[in-house]
């Protein structure tokens, strides 16, 4: 197994009165697709802006490739960040830019490059997500798929070390969801990334990870690779894999009294 | 007994926790904007866009509340000045208001409602949509890349608004004067000259810098704290305009005492 590239060490966070992690762990290692898996509202996505500096923890440490960030200042945050590339929920794109512009901000900020090699990067880009041809449209101009695959373009112009890839497939149809997917793989295999995708799709995260991590209650259950994770015994894992809603408190409450015992 | 003398309190006590906190985090802002404005590169693209918005589209609305202003002072006073027989003050009158008082706040009221509310629209459906995070994530710094420009043009522009509105108004104003009630052209011009100092001028513009920051600041702060979606964005808008004019009041009286009180008397030591 390779090095560890992202930790996270008895992280916690809460907004007011409602804690998010409870002692979160999680150790990602370099070139692996990491899945977080969780039913909706269970602190994914913070646990997401945490690792990003997006948000800091209330207490526990993050480490990535062995800094801890959560006591950087702002430019040594940002020089972590340059290995980061993320694509949001909602594609997240600057929606007074054109797609191009959305590519190339990154190049533009903090890359050295003419304005030639900036449009080829753009098209190399664009073209790398099924998308070539389209650097003049604006936003508000594309389906969701098609702001996903610029996303993602986008997180991936500066040739980041690791993708984070916040619910990848939520209100695409299925075929769509299938090809972001293949691309998720794709890029994964073409360049050589860690990726950390949060998602509450089953079919997605069986299909594009190494191993897979069930958030629920603040804390990640069952770690494992997405065989044993189908396989394992947990109820709590077994009714969230089936989908059944009911009890899945009571559940998560029973195994945690299991495993003190 | 003790619970309910509580509850009297805590919500006057949210109040000022809540003012007090909103108060720092402006005061934040402000600091890292100045800050960015010194160290970071200037995002020109966003500058321009917010200079043409601020001053290109406003004129067409400044000039006309600028000019009937002027005009309106003109029918006020005109008359009465007349039957006094002090018709030889209606022009000074007319600069005075217009360069101490009505053209800076008109233009910041104006720029309030225009252009306070478009940045906190703008930066709170930014904010709602991740946007500001995805500049965060890129290693761009939002207050250099969006509260800087914004805050540069509207410093910038403001005084050269208020300029344009001080001109228009005294001409509506001297248009009322001369063809409707009647004062001698020579006379108004005179007064003005005569009563309105470069001091009179130049404390409107300095106010109107300082307008110029809060708008700018009140506006993008209104949109980067934005929570909650559409509605968010909505509360954060109609918050921005209030809080913007609000503030505007206030600091023209501090800024009215300081250069017309306290810094004439020291002057006159």
């Amino acid at each position: 197994m390779n090095k560890p590239i992202i930790t996270l060490s008895n992280v916690y966070k809460s907004f007011e009165d409602k804690h998010v992690l409870q002692g979160l762990d999680l150790t990602i290692y370099a070139g692996e697709t990491f899945v977080i898996l969780g039913p909706s509202g269970c602190g994914k996505s913070v646990s997401l802006k945490i690792i990003t500096g997006l948000l800091k923890p209330d207490a526990g440490n993050i480490f990535v490739k062995d800094k801890c960030i959560n006591s950087m200042n702002e430019r040594e945050l940002n020089n972590i960040r340059m290995d980061f590339g993320m694509l949001f929920q909602n594609a997240a794109l600057f929606d007074s830019l054109t797609v191009g512009e959305n590519v190339s901000f990154g190049l533009k900020e903090h890359g050295n490059y003419s304005k030639n090699e900036i449009a080829e990067i753009v098209e190399e880009k664009l073209s790398m997500v099924g998308l070539p041809g389209i650097s003049a449209k604006m936003p508000s101009e594309l389906s969701g798929g098609m702001r996903k695959r610029v996303g993602l373009a986008r997180a991936i112009a500066l040739k980041p070390k690791i993708i984070f890839y916040d619910e990848p497939t939520t209100g695409l149809d299925p075929i769509m969801s299938t090809e972001i997917d293949m691309l998720v793989l794709k890029l994964q295999q073409e360049l050589k990334v860690t990726s950390v995708v949060i998602t509450h799709d089953m079919k997605s995260a069986f299909r594009i990870a190494d191993r897979v991590g069930l958030h629920y209650e603040g804390k990640l259950w069952e770690v494992s690779t997405p065989q044993e994770f189908q396989q394992s015994e947990n109820p709590f894992v077994q009714k969230f894999i089936r989908g059944e809603p009911q009890e899945l408190d009571d559940l998560s409450k029973e195994t945690n009294k299991g495993a003190k015992k | 007994m003790n619970q309910a003398l509580i509850n009297i309190f805590r919500l006057p006590g949210s109040w000022i926790l809540g003012f007090i906190m909103h108060l720092g985090r402006v005061t934040l802002l402000s600091m890292q904007s100045i800050y960015w404005m010194f160290r970071g590169k200037i995002f020109r693209n966003h500058f321009w866009q917010t200079l043409n918005l601020v001053g290109v589209q406003s004129l067409p609305l400044i000039s006309f509340t600028a000019l009937f202003s002027g005009m309106v002072l003109v029918v006020q006073v005109g008359n009465q000045f007349m039957d006094l027989g002090a018709e030889s003050y209606i022009g000074g009158v007319v600069g005075l208001s217009l360069t101490r008082e009505l053209s800076p706040l008109m233009v910041s009221i104006i720029l309030a409602a225009r252009i306070g509310s478009s940045m906190a629209a703008e930066l709170g459906t930014m904010k709602v949509t991740e946007q500001v995070d995805a500049l965060e994530v890129m290693a761009t710094n939002p207050v250099q890349y969006l509260v800087v420009p914004r805050v540069l043009a509207c410093c910038f522009f403001t005084p050269v608004l208020v300029i344009y509105s001080n001109v228009v108004g005294i001409c509506g104003g001297w248009a009322v004067a001369i063809g409707q009630i009647g004062v001698n052209h020579s006379l108004f011009v005179e007064s003005l000259i005569q009563m309105v100092s470069n001091y009179d001028f130049f404390s409107g513009l300095l106010k109107s810098i300082a307008f110029g920051f809060i708008v700018a600041i009140i506006g993008c702060y209104k949109g980067l704290s934005t929570a909650g979606g559409a509605k968010g964005v909505g509360t954060s808008t109609t918050q921005s305009v209030v809080i913007i004019i609000t503030s505007i009041l206030v600091f023209n009286y501090f800024f009215s005492l300081a250069f017309f009180t306290y810094l004439r008397l020291i002057g006159r030591m």
